[in-house]
């Protein structure tokens, strides 16, 4: 008893540690904002494009011919820069489904472990029923036409253009933009 | 050049993809790779039933006893019939791939309802059977482990009649269009995955049964 509710508060302060961490971000957001996407001069692709990042995550989907792509391309001059050709980019449309199947799973669990059975049928139920309606639908999908892609990918390069590269020093102050100054190897 | 097992048009027997746009080829991919995760999963569940039901092989408490209780003529039926439901389902891939009207994988598709059907009936009628006979899952941990084992199975049998019936009506209103070819080959695998666990409960449950 008293081990499940010293459990019961750490797992608590664990979930309050992170409402206080979206609370602070949230309210410091525009200080600590960093739109061209690289606050630390990082080695990953994950890094190399804006922040917060577009729908389709990549405007091309980039070539890896070796490890640390992104921090090889800064290395030779190689990143920021608009790609030769941009293709369309085939997105899933927005859908309830997901939200659905999520909430009908929790309440048929929470109905199992509480022995509330009109609870737990009705939530496997709508669970069930969002995967088969789901299954009838067709027109899931959505395409972003390659202009515009390349509008959007254009204007981030040009804020990454005019976005001040930033040493190790300062990359906790608000001049950091999220373009790193690349470090000599 | 020698045909490689990656060539688009043997990865997927039923879809034709080589005839299809590129983008649908890599979809059908990751889509048919994801479902194969899943299946994965779900041998990891019946595994560690499987597991379950080896340690409770003696635990009979002094209740009914395995070798007495099965009906063996009647385990030997539903292996038949599920066998045979695998074989249908093989035609419903093939005429997926060759057939030219949807009439062909919908026909053999009631083909394998039928046969899924009649061994899940038998399997409900044993499993009366078992209850008239004090052979209750509470009775034992033995009887606790078959029951769930088995019982998984067979819920897992039912989910795929439902999936043929919606499978059928999908057929009716889209006909074979990409998307319900793809469903029909996750149903596919989803169907020969179920006859393969079934292999090893007939081979670990009621022949392990009949040595003793």
């Amino acid at each position: 008893m008293i081990i499940a509710l010293l459990g019961a508060l750490l797992i608590s302060a664990g979930l309050a540690a992170l409402f206080i961490q979206l609370w602070v971000s949230i309210k410091q957001r525009a200080t600590t904002r960093v739109p061209v996407g690289d606050p630390w001069d990082a080695r990953g692709l994950e890094w190399s494009i804006p922040a917060p990042p577009p729908e389709y995550n990549f405007a091309v989907l980039p070539q890896v011919g070796r490890r640390d792509a992104f921090y090889w391309r800064k290395q030779n001059n190689g990143a920021y820069k608009p790609a030769d050709h941009y293709r369309d980019i085939e997105v899933p449309k927005n859908s309830m489904c997901g939200v659905l199947v999520g909430l009908g799973a929790t309440a048929c669990f929470f109905g199992l472990v509480w022995h509330i059975w009109w609870l737990a049928f009705c939530g496997f139920a709508l669970t069930i029923g969002t995967i088969i309606t789901r299954s009838f639908m067709r027109d899931v999908v959505r395409i972003i036409p390659a202009a515009k892609v390349e509008a959007h990918d254009r204007r981030w390069l040009e804020t990454a253009a005019a976005a001040l590269p930033v040493p190790r020093q300062l990359e906790l102050t608000p001049e950091n933009e999220g373009l790193a100054r690349c470090q000599p190897k | 050049m020698s045909a490689e097992i990656t060539d688009p048009e043997l990865l997927d027997a039923g879809l034709n993809v080589a005839r299809e746009p590129r983008e649908f080829r890599e979809h059908a991919e990751s889509d048919v790779l994801g479902f194969w995760v899943f299946l994965m999963s779900d041998a990891v569940i019946f595994a560690l039933l499987f597991s379950i039901y080896g340690t409770m092989g003696n635990a009979t408490a002094g209740g009914p006893v395995p070798q007495h209780e099965f009906k063996f003529h009647s385990a030997f039926w539903e292996t038949a019939l599920l066998l045979t439901s695998s074989f249908t389902y093989g035609m419903v891939s093939l005429s997926l791939k060759h057939a030219r009207h949807r009439i062909w994988p919908a026909l053999w598709l009631g083909v394998t309802f039928c046969l899924g059907a009649g061994f899940l009936i038998m399997e409900v009628h044993d499993f009366f059977t078992l209850f008239h006979d004090g052979a209750t899952p509470e009775r034992s941990g033995y009887f606790s482990s078959f029951f769930v084992l088995v019982g998984t199975h067979g819920c897992h049998v039912f989910s795929g009649l439902i999936w043929i019936v919606l499978m059928g009506i999908q057929i009716a209103v889209f006909g074979l269009d990409q998307r319900t070819r793809l469903n029909l080959i996750r149903l596919g695998l989803f169907w020969h995955f179920l006859d393969i666990i079934w292999v090893v409960i007939f081979s670990v449950v009621y022949l392990g049964a009949l040595i003793k």
